[in-house]
């Protein structure tokens, strides 16, 4: 177990900048999530530490000891990989003992933490199938035992659900998690699935064009997002971000849409009069009323779900949603009140795109 | 009988005519006249075992055995490892180039055997070959390259190697090329060195690609004779006669088609003997394995 620190490193592949001076501590003993859309630099940071990646400039620690420049076998880490990465033409206990056996540890060494491995994954009784007799969700067992076996200082893992259908997925999630708490060991994971993210870690990275946006506790991301990215990025459906401007007229300052329509701030928001913002609320925090309270919009579909109800509207030229655990009897075309619950609104810098409250 | 499988075999059949008229009925009259006194135009008497006697009481056969040995032995492990190894070097290789290297590579295929024996020929010639002038402005002294004793074995050899390490490429390179990067970078972060990723990665899954390659190449290089034959016509002496060349002089020489369609079903057999010993270890290996895992 190992404390992991990533100081401003960047990487390149030839024109293309994967990370921009990258910097981030993982804690001892921490999950943490790295998760971004596509071509973010999630996976280049993850093989960055592993070692399978040379950075540009930087420096990666590993238990206080710098590993910048030593190869993967020098940095006692373990992988998973997305494809699992097995040996095709050997058995399960080979494909987990095969690190133990090139460093020539004893047999009986072996066989126990086989054993161990193989036992807490739940393997036992297929050690001596080869990989292609295996289930995907056995696969992914014995990409993780391979790591355990060598008892490293961290286990990395780079998208290891992608591979699984959905329902494999949910469960394999609970059981990387059941893992962590069990072994302890530093963790990292990369992910594209917010939810993964959310589920499985206790400090989710939300990384974008090779830049961390924002670190914290998966609540706090979603609580405060620290941008517009982060706060499009996190939950789902997307927090519905409206462009308008601040009207200070004689009582409190209210959110004025293009079309006229207003919104109330949050308390305390210290905004000039005529500045610009993005207005952000989670479906969730918006309440459809009947009544043309504040700003309308018009409903284009209702999703019921059973124990919610997603209403897509449109609001002057933006597609809203709201979220309700009310069984909302509205109808497309139907015009609606679009109130948002003013404690839980986030503002943003609409040049920026930073947090303004 | 299924509709299909009638089908298939009406397909088939003029493949199997063929092989029929050229191989099977030549090689059954082969058979019938290596128990005959057989000469062009005579007619021909049955003599039993006679002629399997003469070969086998030949001192010739037994030197064209030894040099086949050794031929095929050297020619074989020679053009397995080195074409194993430009077909790992080109499967690592990132750099568009590389096709480039493979049309080098696979060249001497695209050439026909009799030229290239010609070309070799000159290349080794002890006067005028340019191979001499080369050694010469080195330093060292010029060789004899086809006309001595152990030289003329090896230029063969070197020959032999160099027309069917293509072959080798063409089993072990596709092969190599579909092996998922991410396994070496598995066995990276396991710890492997390059030779351990070798030793335990790529050539046990290479195994069956290589394996058929080898079991290929034994069988062509047991019955070499078209190089050797422009090359050197089994000289100087007897020390590059293979079982081919010793079979060709005794029947086109000595006119002992008898004796010499025996030499040829003697070779027959030993290609058999040989070919389906490998072909069974390599089912064993490949295939009974697997089925036995399923």
């Amino acid at each position: 177990m190992a404390a992991i620190d990533i100081e401003k490193v960047v990487k390149t592949y030839g024109a293309f900048t994967a990370l921009r001076g990258v910097s981030l501590t993982i804690d001892d003993g921490a999950f943490v999530a790295l998760v971004g859309p596509s071509g973010c630099g999630k996976t280049t940071l993850l093989r960055s530490i592993c070692g399978l990646e040379d950075i540009i400039s930087g420096e990666i620690r590993i238990d206080g000891k710098e590993v910048t420049d030593q190869p993967p076998k020098d940095r006692d880490i373990a992988m998973v990989f997305q494809s699992y990465a097995l040996y095709p033409h050997m058995s399960v206990s080979d494909n987990m003992s095969f690190s133990m056996r090139l460093a020539h540890a004893a047999k009986e060494l072996i066989t126990e933490k086989v054993g161990y491995a193989s036992g807490i994954l739940g393997l036992g009784d297929y050690l001596e199938r080869l990989p292609r007799q295996l289930s995907g969700g056995q696969r992914q067992r014995v990409a993780m035992g391979r790591a355990i076996v060598r008892n490293p200082k961290a286990f990395l893992f780079d998208e290891p659900l992608s591979n699984l259908d959905a329902k494999l997925r949910v469960q394999m999630r609970k059981e990387i998690k059941q893992l962590h708490q069990r072994l302890g060991v530093t963790s990292v994971f990369v992910t594209h699935d917010q939810i993964e993210a959310m589920t499985l870690a206790d400090r989710v990275v939300v990384m974008n064009a090779g830049n961390i946006e924002q670190a914290g506790s998966p609540l706090d991301l979603y609580d405060h997002p620290a941008n517009t990215f982060v706060a499009g990025f996190i939950g789902s459906p997307a927090m519905n971000m409206l462009e308008g401007n601040v009207v200070r007229g004689d009582g409190a300052p209210r959110f004025v849409l293009p079309d006229g329509g207003t919104l109330p701030l949050p308390v305390g928001a210290d905004l000039a009069d005529g500045a610009g913002v993005i207005f952000g609320v989670r479906p969730e925090h918006v309440h459809a009323a009947a009544t043309d309270d504040g700003a309308r919009a018009t409903v284009n579909v209702v999703e019921p779900t059973g124990f919610e109800t997603f209403l897509y509207s449109t609001l002057g030229d933006t597609e809203v949603c709201i979220r309700s655990t009310d069984r909302l009897a509205f109808r497309p075309d139907d015009e609606i009140g679009f109130v948002p619950d003013p404690e839980h609104v986030h503002l943003f810098d609409p040049e920026t795109g930073r947090r303004l409250n | 009988m299924r509709s299909n499988d009638r089908w298939t075999l009406v397909l088939l059949a003029p493949v199997f005519l063929l092989l029929t008229a050229i191989i099977f009925l030549p090689e059954i009259w082969a058979g019938w006249i290596s128990f005959t006194n057989y000469r062009l135009g005579d007619p021909s008497r049955f003599i039993g075992f006679a002629n399997f006697e003469y070969f086998l009481t030949d001192p010739r056969f037994w030197n064209a055995l030894r040099v086949n040995v050794i031929f095929v032995i050297a020619v074989v492990t020679i053009q397995m490892v080195v074409g194993l190894a430009i077909a790992l070097f080109l499967a690592q290789m990132k750099s568009p180039l590389r096709f480039l290297w493979i049309a080098m590579v696979l060249a001497p295929m695209a050439v026909s055997p009799a030229v290239s024996s010609v070309i070799w020929r000159y290349l080794f010639d002890a006067n005028i070959g340019p191979l001499n002038y080369f050694l010469e402005q080195m330093g060292f002294e010029r060789m004899q390259w086809l006309t001595g004793v152990t030289t003329a074995m090896i230029s063969v050899i070197i020959v032999e190697v160099w027309l069917a390490i293509p072959h080798v490429v063409l089993f072990v390179y596709p092969a190599r090329i579909t092996f998922p990067q991410d396994l070496y970078e598995a066995a990276e972060v396991d710890g492997a060195t390059a030779w351990q990723k070798f030793r335990y990665i790529t050539f046990p899954l290479l195994r069956p690609a290589f394996l058929l390659a080898l079991v290929f190449r034994v069988i062509i290089t047991i019955r070499a004779f078209g190089v050797v034959w422009l090359l050197t016509k089994g000289g100087p002496g007897r020390s590059t006669e293979l079982l081919a060349i010793y079979m060709f002089k005794e029947g086109f020489e000595n006119w002992r088609f008898g004796s010499a369609a025996a030499i040829a079903w003697a070779m027959l057999i030993i290609t058999i003997l040989i070919s389906s010993y490998m072909i069974y270890r390599m089912y064993q290996n490949a295939f009974v394995k697997q089925r036995k895992d399923a």
